[in-house]
Formats: C-alpha cells, sequence, structure tokens
C-alpha cells in the first residue's frame, strides 16, 4: 500500500524536515476551534479550552485562537513535540487534560506532517470515552446527553450517528471556515496568557517520553515519483497498430485533400468543401463562384 | 555545463553497488572461439569498463547444448573452460571500477540444428515463426535437466567472478515460449492457466536462488509486449511480471519487448524513434518494489538522465551507444556532451555483421569497436604535412585520425560545408541521424585544430604547389544520370527517350527535382537508396513503383544485401505507404509518359505508365585527382567513395585505416 506525499523529507537524516517550510495552523484543528465555539456561541454559555502539544512557534498559533475566541488556552511546550510518535502525543495531552471538566474533546481529523489520524482515537481509547471520526457537522441535545453528528465519507458521501456525551470528535475541514479573528479580538490574544507546561519538568509526562513504544518504526522514505504522462499505445489495439502507433512517435497522420492548380480551380474546390461541410448556406455566393 | 546527476547517482543493487546508472545489455558479439569468452571478448569489455560505465552484462551464454548456434556467435555455458575465460572478461571489467552480471540464455524454439546437428527443444512441438525446425517438446526429465543447466551455469559465473546474473525470460525464447499460450499447448503441469505456464519459469529461479545464495544478484529480464497478433500486451505483463518479483528471490527487473518475429523492435533500426519502448519499464516500475531497466534505443545521456529523473526506470541500458563511443560515461560524466559520437541505430556494424553474416561486430562510426587490440591510434614518430581533398566524412575522418597522431594535416572541401554525400542520404525519410555521423566528425575536426578550407575545389596544380608528404584523396562519388552500355554495362543499360522525364535518385532526394504523379524507381543497387526514395516520394503523396534489383544470390529470393532489421521495418513502411513493389523484372526503355519492363527470366517485356522515371544505379567514383597525381606525391591514398563507390562504413574505415598508419 503506498502513502502520502509530502515533500518536507530530508533523506539524509530520516526525517521530516523542517528546512524551509512555512508553518501554518493544521486547518483540521481550526475546525475544530471553529466547532468549540460555534457550539459555544449557539448554546450561550460554555468554555472553550485549546490544549496543544507543541514547539515554541505555535505559540502564534494559538494567540490566534484565543483571538477567535477562545477562553483558554494550555501550551505544552516541548522541542521534542514533532518527533514524537502519536501515542506518547495522546498520552501527554490526556494527562493534560486530566483534572478538567469538559463536555466534549474536539481534534483535528490528522496532522498536517505525517497525518497518522491516531491522536483523537488514542485519546478515546485512553479516557474511554466514544470516539468518532471525520466529523463536518455537530447537533448537540439541550441536555448535552448526545449528539447527532455528520461524518464525511468518500466523494461527497457523508454519514449520520448519534453519539452520548461526553465523547471525542476528530474534525474534518468540511465543517467549516474558522471565523476571522477580530481587531479587538487580536489586540486581547497578544496580552493575554497562555498557561505553560514543560513535560521535561514534569514527572509523570517525562515518564511517559522515556517509555520504550511497542511498535519500531521501520523506515520512512518518499515515495517513487511517478513519472509524468507518457505516451503510450492502449494495450487494446491491434499489434499492428501499437506498432504504427511506436513508429510514428505518437503522432497520428491526418489525412486531409490537397487542392493544387489554379487559383480559380482552388477557390471552387475550397467552396466545395465550405459548402459540404455546413462551414456556409448552399445558396451563398454560389452565383460568384459560378461566374469564375 | 549540465550535470547530470540522476543518471551518475550510484545505486545498489542486491548487495552490489553500481557507480551509476549506465549499463550496457547483453547482446551476442560473434567474438567466441569454439562458443568460450576469448580474448577479443576481455578487451572489448575492458574498453567500455575504462570508458565509466556502471555496470556490464556480458553477452548471452546459453545454458544447453540444444540451444548451441553457431559456435562463433553463441557462446556456450556447459562447459567448465568457461570459468577461467569469465575470470579473464570480470577482472577486466573490475579493474576499471564497473560492475558484470552473466546474462544465461536458452533459445528453444528459436535455434537451429544446421550447426551442431543437435535437435531443438521447446514448451511444444511448434516450430518458430522464420526459424522453421520443429522442436522436441521438453518431457519432465529435460525440463529438470535444462533447470539444472541453469544452475551449472549459474555457479560457474559466480566461480568466475560475476557480480550477479541475469535470467533472460524475454525475447521469445525458450522461458517466453513457455509463458505464451501461442507457443505453449502443454496439458501438464507447465501448461494451461497463468500459473503453470509460470512454472517452469518460477522452477528455474528457485533452483537458481537456492544454488547461489542471497549474496549474489539474480536479475531478471522479460518482454512485455509481444508486439504480435494474441501475443500478450503490456496490461498482462503488468499482472505476471510482479508475480516473478512476489518471490522474493530477484533483485531486479530488466523490461524489453518483442516475441521472435518483432524481434526487429528490440533492436530497432533509424527509423523507429528514440526510447520507443521506455514507457513498458515506466509502467512496470510502478507496480514492483526492485529496481527496473530501461532499454532500447536509448542513445543520448542527457534523454537517459531524464529517464532516471522523472522515475521512469532506475538503470537506463545504452548498449549501441556503448558500441559506438565506449567513453559516452566519462564524456557525458565531464559534460563533454559534444565530443560524445553518438549512436545512430543503422546497425551496419553491429546487427547487420552479426546477424546477416555472423562475423564479429563491429561500428559504422567506430572502427575500433571489437578490434580494441588491433586498432589504435598511436603517435606518429614522423609528423609530416598531409593534404586531405574532400570533406566527407572518409576525407574527416583521415584528417581526424591524422591530426590527432601528431601530423600537420589541412583539409580541403570545394562545397561551402563539410559532409559530403551522405547528406543527401539524410534527407529521407527518418534517416536525418545519418548527419549525426557529420556533426561528430565536423565537431573532431574543429577541435583538433584542423586547418579546414571551404569552398576550395582542389586541381592538379594547387596540390603540386602544395607540396605535402601526403595526399589523402577522398573525393568521392557522383550519381549516375546516363544508363548508357558503357557506363553501366548491358546488362543494367536502358534506352532514354529525348524528352522522357528522367531523374536520379540524389536529385530526387536532395530536393531538386518535382517528379510527376506516376513514378517508377529504377532500382538496381542493392542498398537502401531506392527504398528510402520510394518512401520521400510516397510521402510527397505520389504513386510510387519500385522495380527492385534482381537477387543478390542465385538461391535467395532477397534483392536487398543490408541489415534485415532496417530491410524489415523499412518493408513495413512501404506497405504501409502504399508503394508498389515490382520483382523480378528490369526497366529497359525509358520513354515519355511510360516505361518498357523486361521479366529478368522469361525476357517478356510490358508498359507501365509513368510521369517519370527516377534512377537508383550505383555511384560513380570521382577519381580524376587520384589518377592524374600518381607518382608525383611522395604518399597517395585514396580512399572512401573515391576509390570505390560503397558505404559510409567503408568511408569511416578506410579514413580511419590511411590516416592510422602514415
Amino acid at each position: 500500500m503506498r502513502f502520502t506525499t509530502f515533500s518536507a523529507f530530508d533523506p539524509a537524516g530520516g526525517k521530516l524536515s523542517e528546512d524551509g517550510r512555512i508553518f501554518m495552523p493544521n486547518p483540521c484543528d481550526e475546525s475544530a476551534v471553529e466547532a468549540a465555539l460555534r457550539l459555544r456561541d449557539e448554546s450561550g454559555k460554555g468554555q472553550v479550552t485549546i490544549v496543544n502539544l507543541g514547539p515554541h512557534r505555535t505559540e502564534s498559533t494559538l494567540r490566534w485562537c484565543l483571538a477567535m475566541g477562545a477562553d483558554r488556552v494550555i501550551h505544552l511546550e516541548s522541542a521534542a513535540a514533532s518527533e514524537m510518535p502519536p501515542w506518547t502525543v495522546a498520552r501527554l495531552l490526556v494527562l493534560a487534560i486530566s483534572g478538567l471538566n469538559f463536555d466534549l474533546i474536539l481534534t483535528g481529523r490528522a496532522s498536517l506532517d505525517r497525518g497518522s489520524s491516531q491522536v483523537g482515537t488514542f485519546i478515546a481509547e485512553l479516557m474511554g470515552l466514544p470516539v468518532v471520526t471525520a466529523v463536518a457537522r455537530i447537533e448537540l441535545n439541550a441536555r448535552r446527553s448526545e449528539a447527532v453528528v455528520e461524518r464525511v465519507l468518500e466523494r461527497g458521501d457523508r454519514e449520520r450517528a448519534v453519539c452520548p456525551i461526553p465523547a471525542v470528535f476528530t474534525t474534518d475541514r468540511a465543517l467549516g471556515r474558522p471565523r476571522y479573528p477580530t481587531l479587538p479580538g487580536r489586540a486581547t490574544a497578544r496580552r493575554a496568557k497562555i498557561e505553560k507546561i514543560r513535560p521535561e519538568a514534569v514527572a509523570s509526562m517525562k515518564e511517559v517520553m522515556a517509555e520504550p513504544l511497542a511498535m519500531d518504526r521501520v523506515g520512512l522514505a518518499p515515495p517513487k515519483i511517478r513519472p509524468k504522462k507518457i505516451l503510450a499505445p492502449d494495450s487494446g489495439l491491434s499489434a499492428a497498430d501499437r506498432i504504427k502507433f511506436i513508429m510514428s512517435g505518437g503522432m497520428g497522420q491526418t489525412s486531409g485533400s490537397k487542392v493544387k492548380g489554379d487559383p480559380k480551380k482552388m477557390a471552387r474546390a475550397v467552396f466545395e468543401f465550405l459548402k459540404e461541410n455546413k462551414f456556409i448556406a448552399s445558396d451563398e455566393f454560389q452565383e460568384r463562384i459560378d461566374g469564375l | 555545463m549540465e550535470k547530470l546527476t540522476h543518471l551518475f547517482s550510484p545505486i545498489t543493487i542486491g548487495n552490489v553497488s553500481i557507480r551509476n546508472r549506465i549499463v550496457q545489455s547483453a547482446h551476442i558479439t560473434g567474438f567466441a572461439e569454439n562458443g568460450l569468452f576469448s580474448d577479443r571478448h576481455v578487451r572489448y569489455y575492458e574498453a567500455r569498463a575504462k570508458g565509466g560505465i556502471g555496470l556490464i552484462i556480458t553477452e548471452a551464454v546459453v545454458t544447453s547444448p540444444a540451444s548451441g548456434l553457431n559456435p562463433r556467435v553463441v557462446s556456450e555455458g556447459w562447459h567448465n573452460e568457461m570459468i577461467p575465460r569469465f575470470q579473464r572478461v570480470t577482472d577486466a571489467i573490475h579493474a576499471h571500477g564497473a560492475k558484470a552480471f552473466c546474462q544465461l540464455a536458452h533459445g528453444g524454439s528459436i535455434g537451429s540444428s544446421f550447426f551442431n546437428w543437435r535437435h531443438v527443444e521447446s514448451s511444444s512441438a511448434i516450430p518458430s515463426p522464420g526459424m522453421g525446425e520443429v522442436p522436441v517438446a521438453l518431457d519432465e526429465k529435460g525440463i529438470r535437466r535444462v533447470i539444472q543447466d541453469h544452475v551449472d551455469l549459474a555457479l560457474r559465473a559466480k566461480e568466475g567472478g560475476y557480480d550477479g546474473i541475469e535470467l533472460h525470460f524475454g525475447h521469445g525464447y525458450l522461458h517466453q515460449q513457455f509463458l505464451s499460450p501461442l507457443t505453449n499447448v502443454r496439458e501438464d503441469e507447465y501448461g494451461g492457466d497463468l500459473e503453470n505456464r509460470m512454472r517452469f519459469t518460477m522452477e528455474i529461479i528457485d533452483a537458481v536462488r537456492k544454488a547461489v545464495g542471497d549474496d549474489f544478484v539474480v536479475g531478471l529480464r522479460s518482454s512485455s509486449d509481444e508486439l504480435i497478433p494474441g501475443g500478450f500486451t503490456l496490461e498482462d505483463a503488468k499482472q505476471f511480471i510482479p508475480l516473478w518479483e512476489a518471490t522474493g528471490k530477484i533483485d531486479y527487473l530488466n523490461i524489453t519487448v518483442a516475441a521472435c518475429t518483432t524481434m526487429t523492435y528490440a533492436i530497432p533500426p533509424m527509423m523507429v524513434p528514440p526510447r520507443p519502448f521506455v514507457y513498458c519499464a515506466a509502467e512496470i516500475r510502478q507496480h514492483v518494489d526492485i529496481p527496473v531497466f530501461a532499454v532500447i534505443r536509448i542513445n543520448d545521456p542527457v534523454m537517459a538522465n531524464e529517464i532516471v529523473k522523472n522515475g521512469e526506470a532506475d538503470m537506463v541500458i545504452m548498449t549501441r551507444a556503448n558500441i559506438c563511443d565506449p567513453e559516452l560515461s566519462n564524456k557525458a560524466k565531464e559534460g563533454r556532451f559534444d565530443e560524445i559520437r553518438q549512436c545512430i541505430a543503422c546497425n551496419e556494424g553491429c546487427w547487420e555483421r552479426l546477424l546477416t553474416h555472423q562475423e564479429g561486430i563491429t561500428c559504422m562510426q567506430n572502427p575500433e569497436a571489437g578490434r580494441e587490440d588491433s586498432f589504435k591510434i598511436l603517435p606518429t614518430q614522423q609528423p609530416k604535412k598531409v593534404m586531405v581533398v574532400g570533406g566527407g566524412c572518409a576525407g574527416m575522418k583521415a584528417a581526424t585520425i591524422a591530426k590527432q597522431r601528431g601530423h600537420q594535416v589541412s583539409l580541403y572541401e570545394k562545397a561551402d560545408e563539410l559532409g559530403g554525400a551522405i547528406m543527401i542520404a539524410a534527407n529521407a525519410p527518418s534517416r536525418q541521424e545519418l548527419s549525426q555521423a557529420v556533426r561528430y566528425l565536423t565537431h573532431e575536426v574543429q577541435r583538433l585544430g584542423v586547418d579546414v578550407h571551404l569552398g576550395k575545389a582542389v586541381s592538379t596544380e594547387m596540390v603540386l604547389a602544395e607540396n605535402p608528404d601526403v595526399l589523402i584523396v577522398a573525393t568521392g562519388a557522383t550519381a549516375i544520370s546516363d544508363p548508357n552500355p558503357r557506363m553501366v554495362g548491358p546488362q543494367a543499360a536502358m534506352d532514354i527517350e529525348p524528352g522522357a522525364h528522367v531523374v536520379t535518385a540524389e536529385d530526387v532526394l536532395s530536393g531538386k527535382v518535382e517528379t510527376g504523379q506516376e513514378v517508377i524507381i529504377a532500382d538496381k543497387q542493392h542498398y537502401i537508396k531506392g527504398l528510402m526514395t520510394a518512401e520521400f516520394l510516397a510521402d510527397q503523396g505520389k504513386t510510387v513503383s519500385l522495380v527492385m534489383p534482381p537477387s543478390v544470390r542465385y538461391v535467395t529470393p532477397n534483392p536487398y544485401d543490408m541489415d534485415h532489421i532496417t530491410l524489415g521495418v523499412q518493408m513495413f513502411n512501404l506497405k504501409t505507404k502504399k508503394v508498389r513493389l515490382i520483382a523480378d523484372k528490369a526497366v529497359k526503355k525509358g520513354l515519355q509518359g511510360k516505361v518498357v519492363l523486361q521479366d529478368i527470366f522469361t525476357e517478356e517485356q510490358e508498359e507501365l505508365a509513368a510521369d517519370t522515371l527516377v534512377l537508383s544505379y550505383w555511384r560513380q567514383s570521382d577519381r580524376k585527382l587520384y589518377e592524374e597525381l600518381q607518382g608525383k606525391v611522395k604518399e597517395i591514398y585514396c580512399v572512401g567513395d573515391a576509390l570505390s563507390p560503397r558505404r559510409l562504413i567503408n568511408a569511416i574505415y578506410e579514413g580511419y585505416t590511411v590516416a592510422a598508419k602514415i
């Protein structure tokens, strides 16, 4: 089975290269933030808390989320974050949110770097919660005891499911465009305090990071380049036609009729052609041509 | 300067690391001595390894006596005496940093009892079209024996120092005869459905891998499209080739095309566009995880680099390209692209000599090919003043070799540019690559600093005034436009009526004349001129009839003495373009609006309508200068068409040999 296409592969280090990359918020995660904000705003009550595991540079994204209207941001800051496998990421996040009260945990369906799509499901497993992935629409009931969700399937199909709350939903960008922060929002965000946790400094988290994985990564390799569309004869053609195709270098022989002779003869021939192929009406110009 | 980074990136196949992506594939050479590798093989492969190539797959060695043919042409793998000979070849290849694989082959029904009086063996008792001899269908015991033959040869190759072997399962040979339902009508477990038909090859793979172990490369060559009605296509190949890979016992795939009758496309002549079947390798590569080799008419290292860069193949086979210029890899690596002598797929030096005449290969452009021991350019002990008259290929070759040796050389050409008569031939459809020979020689003339005088017709007075130490006359030949008996002999002569429209093939190809609609070509020469002129005129929309020359030999109906492959493809072209071929007749009279043909056996005459009669005779030497200056110059030589009008291969050969010895 062949996976993925990213250009950020560094063959020397055998890992993803961060050189020359422009970092942007993951659109799936942005849709999770948007979903949370919408649910809070529609019901008029509740709090949106954003928890992130990432290196220092993600702070600017987190301030953007604050500017969108998030109430609280917790940043587990670690330079090693981008190399951590999904299981470790999930365990650290679970440790960070274990003390918090929540109805819903929302996260992006997949990350932009390795795109394993596992963190949300691991969180649900670790916390014993139901999980629905690739969610594009959430409707909570009034009592917040269950949600009707729509999931994105292939080729535009959707699936509807009912899920008890509390739960974990991983969101797809089809859920909707994240709102654009207001100017006052951005000003507030700049001044706001982001709660920082350094996983290396928390004993339980340090233990998790030191644990050997049950899974070995065998290798990371770029995909085989798919060649540009190459000229090839259709295998369904006869052998002689396949050979003719090769011999012609893929160019077809266009058959046309050549007219030679005096200008009047050529004019008449062109006229006949135009008439036959209905480029001109049959009686238009006939007199003029006959007069030649 | 462009750097071909992809072509020159190393690669590891199995446990063998190869310095670049350039390969010379297995091609029979005609150098064998009693079926064994000879010193000629050693020198030949050594020159290519020295030239910087990454991998050499040496010529096919047949596994079993039933597959033996001419022991000068087909190497025989069942002799233990091959082992030290293998060793000499692999030592020479390794000494210059290249790697060596040995190809194992078995022709099956593509064989003959002509040479060793043995019967031929195959999957079923169906003769191969074109070879004609009915084979014996291998029974269970025979299959065991053939598999053992493969194992024995693989072990000999390993002991002889090879880095790996290539199993040749393609080109319509024995293994493809088992694979294809057209040639396998067996009813046992080796015939029937695909799994059964692949059983023979699977058992060979298992046995060979078991014998050689894991530390030895085992590659596989297969056709991917038979190109025959009812034969397997690329779509089929995408199904069965991965099954061989899935055994886990194969280290690479070498993807070719063709079955027996379509081999002309596997070693295609000039009129087949370059890299015609790379798409097969590219498509197979998408379905397998092991390296894939692309092959067939890839003559340009820049093109080869693109193939690797685009992911179409991992290795690029440039076989004839390396026959023509063994230093191709070094030159390409150093960016000296213009110095590469590029193969033009004329097949004259290589395939024609080998397949039509069972002679060792050389090269039209490279007389040293196949003669690496005896043809060497040595610096002269005594620099001489050399005057070369005639700037065609014979003259240019003589001038450049003489200059390279240290002589003081001046080259005179009466036209405004160098090139000579071959440039007329280069006007013919798909023959433009002939001008590549001129391009290379012109570049060498400039690179070496030969003193060139263009637009200068040379007279005897001029020569005497120059007083050279050596005069090389390479003044070429001209078309025969007057077919009178004194010129062409009574048998080939024609009566031409005044007012009849009669032109030469040379005039037609140069674009100097416009013919009428109905054209008759009287072809009196046994090479390619008439065939190309016929196609040239057919492309212009003329109605063309080609009156072919009489057969060369008493017992064969073939009127043309030329490379069979080029002839085969050209006949296909003429058929497609509706040229009428007339055999066993000769044009006797050219009249206004018609010609008179005479049957060469019955002498019956008939008239054919013709607006234009095109004369395609041999040519007439222009030897005036040579004859007049006999005894008046210290050393005088005549080379190429000026000596006798023949082919480009003779012109270059003579230019080389004369200059190499003065």
